[in-house]
């Protein structure tokens, strides 16, 4: 960091030069980044390093929003949970998918009928 | 001039609190001290940003790798002494800010975790340290501990056998858990600005400080062999 005293008699003021820590050469950088990542110290770009904010997620819509309650026979209670559970099916499209039916059945009666 | 390195893969075992503790002891002494915030949260800048800050202390973020080196060395022109605060995780980062250090701290508390993270940092140290031209030296901190060392756990008390049998150097001087040290970082400036009324045991605080950074001044004195 500093110069020495050229002459061995004069005094040296320059300041500690045991503090002087040379710049790493490319290949020191490269094995001491190789030793590190094998440690786990692993290199990051730098938008890894900085925290991107991240994009803020429209909320969710709620579809079936009414609620109501129905008395029914437990067995019946126990089949509908088990059918929506079955079908990984929201309760309400569960309700949907019976009105459907019934519906296509009722249509279908009525047809034969005439 | 000199440059103090905190690391730890882990977070929250006491890296910022050290290294402002050590810059605002080291500035009360009269040194001119750049204090480098590679932290990508900033918390140094925090610190620097309320009230209080020394003139002498100066703080600059730097958080990348390729850079850090370059920002040490400029660093290290213009000040007497050079704090680099790294964040809480292994990174490559902490590699190249070794790699131009005098003197890695590594704080830890007592428990298993901490010292299985510190075990890594010292490996890491170690290994930079075979491929500088100088042997980097490096000593173990023992940061929130209690007070008292009576009041030490069993655990800690362990670990701190487990590091002299290794070899690894310790700073004498354990930095306790104290609300003075957590005080710095809400009412800015340096334990020797903090009043009486605002936290209590200052007096202790600030004597705890201070021989800590006198033990660390020791460590970076003394003579290393490759």
């Amino acid at each position: 960091m500093t110069e020495k005293a050229v002459r061995p008699g004069l005094a040296n003021f320059s300041l500690d030069d045991d503090d002087e820590i040379p710049i790493p050469t490319p290949q020191q950088r490269q094995a001491a980044k190789l030793g590190g990542e094998r440690l786990g110290f692993k290199s990051e770009p730098m938008t890894a390093a900085v925290a991107v904010p991240k994009k803020a997620v429209a909320a969710r819509e709620a579809l079936y929003t009414a609620n109501f309650h129905i008395r029914t026979l437990p067995e019946d209670r126990e089949r509908y949970d088990e059918f929506a559970y079955r079908h990984r099916m929201k309760k309400g499209e569960a309700m949907k998918l019976l009105l459907d039916l019934a519906e296509e059945a009722e249509a279908a009666r009525r047809a034969k009928g005439k | 001039m000199p440059v103090i390195t905190l690391l730890s893969p882990k977070g929250g075992v006491g890296k910022t609190t050290t290294a402002l503790l050590l810059a605002t002891e080291l500035s009360a002494q009269g040194a001119d001290v750049i204090l480098i915030d590679a932290d990508p949260n900033f918390p140094l800048s925090k610190w620097a940003a309320l009230p209080g800050k020394p003139t002498n202390i100066e703080v600059i973020e730097e958080i990348d790798e390729e850079t850090i080196i370059d920002t040490i060395g400029d660093a290290r022109k213009r000040a007497q002494y050079v704090i680099v605060d790294l964040e809480g995780r292994a990174s490559g980062r902490v590699t190249n800010a070794l790699l131009v250090s005098n003197l890695a701290l590594i704080p830890m508390q007592g428990s298993a975790l901490d010292s299985n993270e510190a075990a890594r940092a010292f490996r890491n140290v170690r290994q930079v340290s075979n491929h500088r031209d100088r042997p980097l030296k490096f000593a173990a901190v023992l940061a929130k501990t209690q007070a008292s060392s009576r009041l030490w756990p069993r655990e800690l008390k362990q670990i701190i056998a487990g590091m002299e049998e290794a070899g690894i150097p310790m700073i004498g001087t354990a930095l306790a858990d104290r609300g003075a040290f957590r005080a710095l970082f809400s009412f800015g400036g340096t334990l020797a600005t903090l009043k009486d009324k605002d936290v209590g045991s200052l007096e202790t605080a600030r004597a705890n400080a201070a021989a800590f950074t006198l033990d660390v001044l020791h460590i970076l004195n003394e003579k290393v062999t490759a």
